[in-house]
């Protein structure tokens, strides 16, 4: 990921704008990505100091720096480095250092050559393989092992990419509208948005033109907070892999941390839909335990999206099929979302959800499982820590009872 | 229809935490004063958790029933296991802070026991609390402080959030940025707060941590409560005003070890100041040319920004990092440092430096032990172990001993390099005064004459410490 001061963006009023690529530099861009990733290439098996001091001395104008530092940057982040030192450091030096000390309390001259010898000699190496380890577990003297590199052209992308995650750090609220070829892909998208703890909001817009959602952190009626700002970012990837997307933002930038709004349109990107998006983990913790049950019930990953207009959405966890007469039943996990989420989930139940749900809310957020009447056709399962596959269960065939 | 209903009729008002805030369902009649905003989203009063004390002081004002399912914080019917007698000025310190409602801040040098008065504190309160410490080797020390003074009376032992623990008691301590990553589902569950070295507080993020927890009684502890950036204005706010100080001169002798500070100038040779110069000429004649004033707050980052945009710039910033490592790695400093270690063989010097590149260089050339924010806990402690037994007669660090750390054996300092900061200073002096049977300590400060070290040395002196 790009930090702040990696990005090219102007203040325009009060927007802000990431700076696109002039086309005419694209090509200087390509050269500059193809360096950063050859020197990277050139460097396995080398200490990252050497790497770093190879890439300052690349010739860069100054107009370029910040491209350059930013795919630079980039490229490093694709690296994996480890130290490579065959004596260890820290018990080379513990051993040299109370040399030293021992040396120095003895009131002779201190002769840092002499002790360096006297503990190659305990080694059997020369002293300058001890000069070498002493401090070879540094940051700057460890080793590039791996580097999984894309190639200049998908650097650039990545750098476009990161561009706008970076500003989407330090956004306090977000909202997106998105559109999909399908319900799988908007599956896919609620759930990655929910795996990265995000107090949202769903509405489906009129007509057949998508859902409206809005991403807001607790605090917003008293403080504009930039805490949430790194699961925003997280999930921009999600959105702009939507056939057709919009975002706007609320963000602070710059040392000032300035209010600005910041837009950003697009189509499908070309990265494909992630449709094995991960699940919460208390939500792959249940699936996982659930098999160990006797229990009638199938349950997996739910692809379904309950919509019921101008109330509200609801994006299921997991979908339990009863294996002899097919009947569904949904659950959804609210361990992490808002009390105002539990009581749309229960004005849903109320004006009559499609399918019987089971609601499992987090204790936390305080709500009573009898806020639902027993005749409605969903239930809340009030959890402590965890929802327990057990208790799940039993929900899931009280409910589909009714 | 309210979800968290009970049998019993409820009262016309209930407080909620809800995420780091304070819920008041059933709008009280009177609300004029209450420090909460109406939020539409979900149509009750809603204050940040903070103000949950001033609520519960409007809402019984007013006469106002209220049932309050905010808290979640436990009283506690037990007490210190280990009662030590504290000095008079711990006492009035304790009587101060209770005279301002529980809340303030307590300002005493390094050394004098600001642990203490904060044990003092908990088991005054006898409240569930959370310790908030700005690094991990705090929250250790903290931890087995309140182990040794509260044993397991309390919840069973001392809970620790941070470092990958997530262990939540009555007693717990945890850090600064765990603690504003918690506190929207943790600010219910502690009375009492104590921000340990409470001048970090005031960063806008620790500062919301703090706006998070609705704890009513909050003890700030700081040897140096004024910041560069005057945000130590709002530590009011979080958790209270300096209710009681004392300075350095004011203890020592009696309370803290006896010190004498020494400034040792050194010179440069005819080459190095020549070379000094000319970098200096060059990074001073560039910000000469773009209007950069380098003593105001934004001085130093417009002069990065401006740096980065032309070659002139990148010049010019090569240059002034030349100049300084002249000036603060000067061959005389060097030579001086080697004859100190030597004098001081059978004391506990620390060696301070401003920045990680000097503390390995020195680490390497002297062969003493290194700590800096890259060192492994397990070395640091193995270190700073040895060091206390006296099988290391000196360490080198950068900034990361300058707080906190208890070094009781330490009685000298080395101030090689460092900002002009006042109370970075301080702190580094603070490091070897912790007292000892016959103890004296004493503070070198070893600064490059004619250059602009001289300049930072007296800014960072300017302290009644150093007077």
């Amino acid at each position: 990921m790009l930090t702040a001061d990696l990005v090219h963006a102007r203040r325009r009023g009060d927007s802000l704008v990431v700076v696109s690529l002039p086309h005419a530099q694209r090509p200087r861009a390509l050269e500059l990505a193809g360096t950063a990733l050859s020197l990277v290439r050139a460097h396995l098996g080398l200490p990252r100091g050497a790497l770093l001091e190879a890439w300052s001395q690349v010739a860069i104008a100054p107009a370029e720096q910040r491209l350059a530092r930013g795919l630079f940057k980039l490229a490093l982040d694709a690296c994996e480095f480890e130290e490579g030192a065959t004596l260890a450091p820290v018990e080379l030096r513990r051993e040299i250092f109370t040399a030293a000390a021992a040396a120095r309390a003895s009131g002779r001259d201190f002769d840092r050559a002499a002790i360096l010898a006297g503990v190659a000699r305990a080694h059997g190496v020369e002293a300058d393989v001890i000069e070498e380890a002493l401090y070879s577990d540094l940051p700057s003297a460890h080793v590039l092992r791996k580097a999984d590199l894309p190639s200049p052209e998908g650097l650039l992308a990545l750098h476009d990419l990161a561009s706008h995650q970076a500003v989407l750090l330090r956004a306090v609220r977000v909202q997106a509208r998105v559109f999909c070829a399908g319900a799988l892909d908007y599956r896919a998208l609620f759930r990655t948005l929910k795996f990265h703890r995000l107090l949202y909001e769903i509405s489906r817009q009129d007509g057949d033109r998508g859902y409206a959602i809005d991403l807001d952190g607790p605090m917003s009626l008293f403080e504009q907070t930039t805490k949430y700002g790194l699961n925003l970012a997280l999930a921009l990837p999600a959105i702009m892999a939507c056939a057709a997307w919009e975002v706007r933002a609320d963000v602070r930038w710059g040392k000032d941390r300035r209010p600005l709004r910041y837009h950003l349109k697009g189509r499908k990107a070309s990265a494909p839909i992630d449709h094995a998006a991960e699940l919460p983990d208390e939500v792959a913790a249940l699936l996982a335990d659930l098999p160990r049950l006797q229990s009638p019930w199938q349950a997996a990953p739910s692809e379904a999206i309950l919509s019921l207009p101008g109330i509200g959405v609801c994006v299921p966890d997991l979908e339990f099929v009863h294996r002899e007469s097919g009947q569904r039943v949904f659950l959804e996990v609210l361990g992490f979302w808002s009390r105002d989420a539990v009581w749309k989930r229960i004005e849903m139940a109320k004006a009559g959800l499609p399918f019987p749900v089971v609601f499992a809310v987090g204790k936390h957020l305080r709500v009573s499982e009898e806020a639902l009447p027993a005749e409605a056709s969903a239930t809340l399962y009030v959890y402590a820590r965890t929802p327990q596959a057990r208790t799940v269960l039993e929900r899931v065939q009280a409910v589909a009872r009714r | 229809m309210n979800p968290a209903s009970s049998s019993a009729p409820a009262p016309a008002v209930t407080l909620r935490f809800r995420a780091g805030t304070i819920e008041i369902a059933g709008r009280p009649a009177d609300t004029a004063g209450l420090p909460a905003s109406w939020d539409e989203r979900s149509a009750c009063l809603r204050a940040p958790a903070c103000a949950y004390a001033a609520i519960v002081r409007g809402l019984r004002a007013r006469g106002v029933p209220y049932s309050d399912q905010a808290r979640r914080y436990d009283t506690m019917a037990t007490s210190t296991l280990v009662h030590r007698e504290p000095r008079p000025y711990q006492t009035a310190a304790l009587a101060a802070w209770r005279a301002n409602g529980f809340r303030g801040v307590v300002v005493l040098p390094t050394g004098a026991g600001k642990t203490l008065v904060a044990h003092l504190a908990i088991d005054d309160r006898k409240r569930s609390a959370l310790v908030v410490t700005p690094t991990l080797d705090l929250v250790r020390q903290w931890h087995d402080g309140l182990l040794a003074t509260f044993g397991g009376t309390m919840g069973g032992n001392i809970g620790i959030v941070g470092g990958g623990d997530y262990d939540v008691r009555p007693l717990t301590v945890t850090t600064y940025d765990s603690a504003y990553l918690h506190m929207e589902h943790l600010g219910d569950r502690f009375g009492l707060v104590v921000f340990d070295e409470c001048h970090h507080l005031p960063g806008e993020s620790y500062a919301l941590g703090a706006r998070l927890c609705l704890a009513p009684f909050r003890l700030g502890l700081t040897a140096t409560p004024e910041r560069s950036d005057g945000r130590d204005a709002i530590l009011d706010e979080l958790c209270g005003p300096v209710v009681y100080r004392k300075d350095i001169v004011e203890l020592a002798g009696e309370y803290l070890a006896d010190y004498e500070t020494v400034r040792v100038s050194v010179d440069l040779s005819p080459a190095e100041r020549a070379e000094y110069e000319r970098e200096r000429a060059i990074y001073r004649q560039f910000v000469g040319d773009n209007g950069i004033v380098m003593t105001s707050p934004r001085g130093f980052s417009d002069f990065i920004i401006r740096s980065s945009r032309s070659e002139a710039g990148r010049r010019a910033f090569a240059a002034y990092r030349r100049q300084r490592e002249i000036a603060f790695t000067a061959p005389a400093k060097l030579d001086y440092l080697e004859r100190l270690l030597f004098q001081h063989r059978h004391d506990r010097a620390i060696v301070f430096t401003q920045d990680n590149a000097t503390v390995y260089l020195l680490s390497r050339r002297f062969l003493v032990p290194a700590i800096t924010h890259l060192t492994k806990v397990s070395e640091r402690s193995a270190v700073l172990a040895g060091f206390s037994r006296g099988e290391y007669a000196a360490l080198a660090t950068s900034r990361v001993l300058n707080e906190g750390v208890d070094i009781p054996e330490a009685n000298v300092a080395v101030v090689m390099s460092g900002s002009g900061s006042v109370r970075e200073h301080v702190q580094r002096l603070g490091r070897i005064l912790r007292p000892r049977a016959g103890k004296r300590a004493v503070l070198y400060e070893l600064v490059t004459g004619g250059t602009s070290e001289s300049m930072t040395s007296t800014r960072r002196r300017d302290h009644v410490a150093y007077r």
